[in-house]
């Protein structure tokens, strides 16, 4: 994952304040202007404007990426961001990918790769503290994630049965969450509804 | 509070002889607005409610007291509405004290109705105050909002009059606002009322106006119960009710979820659909939300309105949405208009999850 990457790419953003402005009107995108916002605008192929302090600002892009993370560096400005490369062996912040079928290699904000085991990742999470492991995800289906349950992982005995997914219903069992396939003995449309009062449960729907 | 009943389903049968037009929907009245409507579903409780809240809002806010009801000619789409420009999505005409406009203008049509007896100041002024007040945030725009000092109506860059005028409302009150509005408005009467130039003004305006206001009202319907899952409840589709909507996508009820703990949601409902607002209670949400937010694949892209659009959660389905520390706004929508009632749940997602770390 070491293609350049666009920061903050936000052209529909600075499109759109032009088209809505007349003419004549003179907008307010040289440096000392006055600014509220996030986005930037290429001032040319190296450099951008950027609001800081409230005041838009000339940015080399060089400097900004290199102000990202150590080895950072520029590949000019386009489509109103400046373009930052990772350093070698480093990666854009956000990318992840699976290292094996138990580990989770994710991008860290110092654009440098760290590894998780997804065990780890799940058991902090409540309930949903044990792991299926590291999979693709379906969207972004570029980027891996570790995948967490509930199922098999303890419950109050109180606890209320709820709809994990379309189709299966989440018990409390003899203390552990168990998860139940609606499609169980159904010949109609099986499916988990959380409307069922006073609690989730699985109906079967014949049409 | 009060407002009546739907006074008479005239169905056309009557010219409408001080307005110059006759519509097809039934007519409405409640304490200062007189309704008409151009469709035939009917508005509903929580229509009313909505409308006459917004006009009480405003004249407590601006320190006013209507006179007159104001005739509202009320369409559901963007027709070429009689006595308006062309192209226009809504006017306020001052002869005949009357709105005509589509659901979209409603307010702000309305604050021109209100505002009219003050006076007429230039257009400037008179677009930043009805777009100012019409419930939207308002964001700041990267031009000179005075730029737009004598342009027609029309031609007016109205994100950044209204946000310049709400910066001088929450600036120097209300007081010299209505002076200013009864005024020509122009540059010397501006600065005679406030003492100070419109230019040294904006001045001001850019090294202490806010990056955003929020919107300053928001209908809000009845609570959606807690439950020992999260929150559920059954909705009836009464359009005489206060929590009752009639427009514009169906029949819909309202109800406001309190979120205390960000996480993950699953949200459910028996009706068509459910849609998803978030309303911004606790003030307004970070700078890189709402630039985020007007990335959003969702219509009306409008500079006043990064907020208010809402996810729509189709009926059936349990679907999932990530939401923040805040309140919502939940309608809960029949579009045929033929359910009696429904369901809806929201319960924090318990089920499977997946998990990319975000921090070392």
């Amino acid at each position: 994952m070491s293609a350049p990457h666009i920061i903050f790419a936000r052209a529909s953003f600075f499109a759109a304040v032009v088209a809505s402005c007349s003419v004549e009107d003179r907008p307010l995108y040289d440096a000392g202007d006055p600014c509220r916002t996030l986005e930037m605008y290429c001032r040319d192929e190296l450099a951008a404007m950027q609001c800081l302090d409230e005041k838009w600002a000339e940015v080399e892009c060089t400097d900004y990426c290199m102000g990202l993370a150590s080895g950072v560096s520029s590949d000019g400005c386009r489509e109103n961001a400046c373009v930052c490369v990772p350093p070698p062996g480093g990666c854009t912040p956000g990318d992840a990918a699976c290292e094996n079928t138990s580990t989770l290699r994710w991008c860290a904000e110092d654009w440098a790769w760290a590894s998780v085991d997804c065990g780890v990742v799940c058991s902090g999470l409540v309930p949903q503290s044990e792991s299926l492991g590291c999979m693709p995800l379906v969207e972004p289906a570029s980027k891996d994630a570790c995948f967490c349950t509930s199922e098999g992982t303890s419950c109050a005995e109180d606890s209320v049965p709820f709809c994990a997914l379309e189709g299966t219903l989440a018990e409390c069992i003899d203390g552990t969450w168990v998860y139940i396939d609606c499609d169980t003995g159904c010949t109609g449309e099986p499916r988990c509804n959380p409307g069922l009062a006073p609690e989730a449960g699985c109906e079967c729907t014949t049409s | 509070m009060r407002w009546y009943a739907n006074i008479a389903s005239v169905g056309g049968l009557l010219p409408i002889v001080t307005c110059g037009c006759a519509l097809d929907g039934p007519r409405y009245s409640t304490e200062h607005l007189e309704i008409q409507t151009a469709f035939v579903e009917p508005l509903c409780g929580g229509d009313l409610q909505r409308m006459e809240l917004f006009v009480e809002n405003v004249q407590e806010m601006l320190g006013l007291t209507l006179a007159d009801r104001i005739d509202v000619f009320l369409w559901d789409d963007f027709s070429d509405l009689p006595n308006c420009p062309r192209g226009a999505t809504g006017c306020y005409k001052r002869g005949r004290h009357s709105v005509y406009t589509e659901f979209s203008s409603l307010n702000h049509e309305l604050i021109h109705a209100m505002t009219a007896e003050l006076g007429r100041p230039d257009h400037f002024f008179n677009e930043g105050i009805a777009s100012a007040l019409s419930g939207n945030a308002l964001i700041f725009k990267a031009v000179e909002p005075t730029a737009s000092l004598g342009k027609s109506a029309l031609d007016v860059d109205r994100g950044a009059a209204a946000h310049f005028t709400r910066w001088l409302l929450d600036t120097f009150g209300t007081s010299r606002w209505r002076m200013l509005q009864a005024s020509r408005g122009r540059e010397d009467d501006f600065a005679k009322i406030y003492g100070v130039t419109l230019a040294d003004a904006q001045a001001e305006y850019f090294q202490t106006a806010p990056w955003v206001y929020p919107p300053l009202f928001q209908w809000e319907a009845p609570p959606l119960l807690p439950a020992s899952l999260g929150w559920r409840g059954e909705v009836i589709f009464d359009c005489a009710s206060e929590d009752t909507l009639g427009q514009p996508l169906g029949i819909g009820v309202g109800r406001t979820l309190r979120v205390t703990e960000a996480g993950d949601y699953d949200f459910w409902t028996s009706a068509d659909l459910v849609t998803v607002v978030r309303q911004f209670d606790n003030g307004v949400l970070s700078m890189a939300e709402a630039e985020a937010g007007a990335d959003w694949d969702f219509p009306v892209p409008n500079q006043l309105r990064p907020f208010g659009r809402g996810v729509a959660v189709p009926g059936g389905a349990i679907v999932t949405l990530s939401l923040e520390e805040d309140q919502y706004q939940l309608i809960i929508t029949d579009i045929d208009r033929d359910a009696e009632r429904a369901g809806v749940v929201v319960f924090p997602h318990l089920g499977p999850v997946d998990v990319i770390p975000e921090s070392p």
